[in-house]
């Protein structure tokens, strides 16, 4: 494939989406896109390191490609010009099958496991509506904590995403009504207590939302007070712990980012320029930095009763 | 603030800050304490989830020196996760020969020291050419670091971080699609927390006498349906083991299963999945098991990681710790046991009292710790450090790190190792490096170096090699 006239999609202007266009740009690629619909807020600050203080409101995707754009990274592989990034502050769902087809490949770091699923999707029928004239490789990356993978999934080649749902780990804490109800033990349990059962009992009307300071501060005391009534050790209760079981936050750092964005493009460059075969290459990365640094691949095994993907079978 | 020279008249050796591993343990004390800095929290939180104020405040007294002789992509993404996760103070030493239009073109580069400086308001650089550094490798400056990362593979630079000894070092290097990361250290590491996954141990075969008291004051098979759905687990359990032994069948996961079937239906009706603390028990019923606690493996391999006290403070006092839980366990047949215990279905009430009996032993057992501390004479380790390791007993751990003199020696059965130190003795140009390797490489170099400054999670023991064909790491011992 000629690198010179290539286009590409990152998915996300977050911890991931930064390396990613950063290290695509290093490249010296001619045009790359960014999508993302959120604004930058003070705790990205500790990775999304395109992105400053006086950034804090402004949209991710905007931000990501002025800075890389203001920097003039001159093209390579014989392209006059500098690297250009376009980017689009929007919801990715909402591009239609002309906008994407326009790309050679695209790269995700994505915190939503919907949005993976949609583009997967989307990259299939593209596949199968264009009788295979039209194969977009679709290369994801995810983190959490110390630990993270880097999936290649190419439409009708590989496995795709959606037959690797279920090993995603399910880390939805569940409690028995009975035991928020009638026997709390533990900080979760008078917090979920408070979110539950009180705050419907209140506020029939809405729902809280967790962005509000107010409704998480009326969390906060009603979740403090239950620990109270209940004799409940209380010191480490802050409005941040009610947030923290309230909302599943990813815990997240640069390093893990910066290993996995580099590893999807690497992939990237690979299958621009050849040096893999998608018949037979290994297309799961899996990496964990807990205890030394291991990481390993293999070739995921398609699900035959896929609902996206099976159609190739 | 860039400084752009040494010059020690301009304040430069002494405005550098003494590094963690210098300051006495007053400052210890306060960087344990877990304290929160409130207005630190929002830029950090999503790595304070990783590893928490103790290890992000280690990492805000830390000075990290980075040497390269080129300025390569490889040592810029590696100062940039360093500045990024908020260390101090970050010291680039490079090369004489390339150094100077590193600042001038630093403006239109995306990871350029105009760039890097902005990334975190906290951290301070230095960037020093090698010319104006002391020669002496022995020289206080070189102390003055927490860690050296050496990503030059020839030259004088090289030949000067050689020599260095007390400081632990970072060697790393790229070539083409492999790259290699190393640990040397002139003692072991201890790690205070590994962050692996381990069950609790509730002693529920070896009690003490109050905790055995508080199980048998429970006449489970005359209690109501109500009361019985009230307990906690391990009152099933040590119901149920009782049971088996005065029956004297053996225990094992059969016959555990099957008493905890005839409990269950002699009281209460429907399935036994229907009351969720009789699901908990027999999850847990390896609790019944586990006859003996013998010294753990991970501890014992701290003790004999060590022919002396280590040098390095934190090493020193997470030794010194394990010494003390030694001869505790040499006293009472047992560990110290722990404050914490996992939430059980059970009554508000009945739990807080369970958890009461194993908190006053574990501060009891604390107290014994205390005292034996004291009277080796271990008495600067700051409480909070105790406390912690009281509660990682099984989480701290020791790993040996590289010695200067294996630095460059070639392993026959790696050959792509070999072929990338061989690649590096031809003098073969390093200075281009791919931007995927050098993000790759460069995060995982800064995280080793994080988790040497924090002692929390396990370094790589002692040498890594990443393959960028076939997207796999192995770690080899050198």
């Amino acid at each position: 494939m000629d690198v010179s006239d290539v286009k590409i999609l990152i998915l996300g202007a977050g911890g991931l989406g930064c390396e990613i266009v950063k290290t695509l740009a290093l490249y010296g690629l001619p045009e790359l896109h960014i999508v993302d619909m959120d604004t930058i807020e003070l705790t990205n600050l500790n990775r999304q390191f395109l992105f400053s203080t006086r950034d804090i409101g402004k949209p991710k995707a905007s931000v990501a490609a002025e800075a890389i754009n203001r920097l003039q990274i001159p093209c390579k592989n014989g392209v006059t010009g500098f690297v250009h990034v376009v980017p689009h502050n929007q919801d990715l769902t909402q591009f239609n099958d002309d906008f994407i087809s326009q790309f050679d490949i695209i790269v995700s770091g994505l915190d939503s496991i919907e949005a993976r699923r949609w583009i997967n999707f989307k990259l299939h029928d593209v596949t199968v509506k264009s009788n295979f004239k039209t194969v977009i490789p679709f290369i994801d990356g995810a983190t959490e904590g110390l630990m993270g993978n880097c999936k290649l999934i190419v439409p009708g080649f590989t496995s795709c995403y959606e037959c690797s749902l279920s090993t995603l780990p399910q880390n939805t804490e569940t409690y028995p009504l009975c035991t928020l109800a009638s026997n709390p033990r533990t900080l979760a349990h008078c917090i979920q207590y408070a979110s539950i059962i009180l705050w419907p009992r209140e506020f029939p009307n809405r729902p809280h939302d967790l962005e509000s300071p107010d409704d998480l501060q009326w969390l906060y005391e009603k979740s403090l007070h239950r620990a109270e009534e209940f004799n409940i050790h209380h010191s480490t209760l802050t409005t941040r712990y009610v947030l923290g079981v309230l909302k599943s936050i990813i815990p997240s750092v640069t390093t893990t980012n910066s290993i996995i964005a580099g590893q999807c493009c690497k992939q990237a460059i690979d299958l621009l320029t050849d040096k893999i075969d998608i018949e037979t290459c290994p297309t799961f990365t899996m990496y964990n930095g807990e205890a030394g640094a291991t990481m390993f691949s293999y070739r995921h095994e398609r699900d035959a009763s896929c609902t996206v993907c099976s159609v190739f079978a | 603030m860039i400084n752009t020279s040494f010059d020690s008249n301009q304040g430069g050796l002494s405005c550098i800050r003494t590094s963690v591993k210098d300051q006495g343990p007053r400052a210890l004390v306060q960087v344990m304490a877990d304290q929160i800095n409130g207005g630190l929290d929002d830029r950090y939180d999503r790595q304070l989830m990783i590893w928490g104020h103790s290890g992000q405040d280690l990492l805000s007294q830390s000075h990290v020196c980075v040497v390269d002789d080129n300025q390569t992509l490889l040592m810029r993404e590696c100062v940039k996760s360093l500045a990024l996760m908020g260390i101090h103070e970050i010291t680039v030493v490079f090369g004489s020969s390339n150094g100077s239009d590193f600042v001038n073109k630093s403006n239109s580069d995306i990871l350029g020291f105009d760039a890097l400086e902005s990334m975190n308001p906290d951290v301070t650089f230095h960037i020093w050419n090698e010319n104006a550094v002391p020669i002496d490798s022995q020289h206080k400056l070189w102390n003055s670091f927490s860690i050296v990362i050496c990503l030059c593979t020839a030259g004088p630079l090289l030949q000067r971080v050689m020599k260095l000894s007390a400081v632990p070092l970072i060697m790393a290097s790229t070539n083409d699609n492999l790259g290699f990361v190393r640990l040397i250290g002139s003692e072991p590491h201890c790690v205070i927390d590994s962050h692996g996954h381990f069950t609790f141990d509730l002693r529920l075969n070896r009690m003490w006498p109050e905790l055995a008291e508080y199980h048998e004051s429970f006449d489970v098979k005359n209690m109501s349906q109500e009361e019985v759905s009230s307990l906690p687990y391990s009152v099933l359990l040590y119901n149920v083991g009782k049971s088996l032994k005065s029956k004297n069948i053996p225990i094992n996961r059969k016959s555990v299963r099957a008493e905890f079937i005839e409990l269950h239906d002699s009281i209460l009706s429907g399935p036994l999945t229907n009351d969720l603390n009789f699901v908990e028990a027999e999850r847990s019923s390896f609790l019944l098991y586990d006859q003996s606690g013998p010294f753990p493996h991970n501890l014992t391999n701290i003790l004999n990681s060590f022919h002396a006290e280590p040098n390095s403070t934190i090493n020193r006092w997470v030794y010194q710790f394990v010494r003390c839980i030694r001869i505790f366990y040499d006293l009472r047949g047992d560990l110290p046991v722990s404050a914490f215990i996992p939430d059980m279905e059970s009554s508000t009430k009945l739990f807080n009292a369970q958890k009461a009996v194993y908190q006053r032993k574990a501060a009891k057992d604390k107290s014994e710790i205390m005292r034996i501390l004291a009277k080796e004479n271990y008495s600067l380790i700051p409480e909070p450090l105790i406390d912690k390791m009281l509660e990682n007993l099984k989480h701290l751990d020791a790993i040996k790190m590289g010695s200067l003199s294996s630095a460059t020696r070639t392993i026959s059965e790696k050959p792509k190792f070999n072929k990338l130190l061989s690649l590096q003795n031809d003098r073969h140009d390093t200075t281009f490096v791919s931007p995927a390797m050098a993000s790759i490489l460069g995060a995982m170099v800064s995280q080793e170096c994080v988790k040497l400054l924090t002692h929390q999670y396990v370094p790589v023991e002692n040498t890594l090699l990443y393959d960028g064909d076939s997207n796999e790491t192995s770690t080899f011992i050198l």
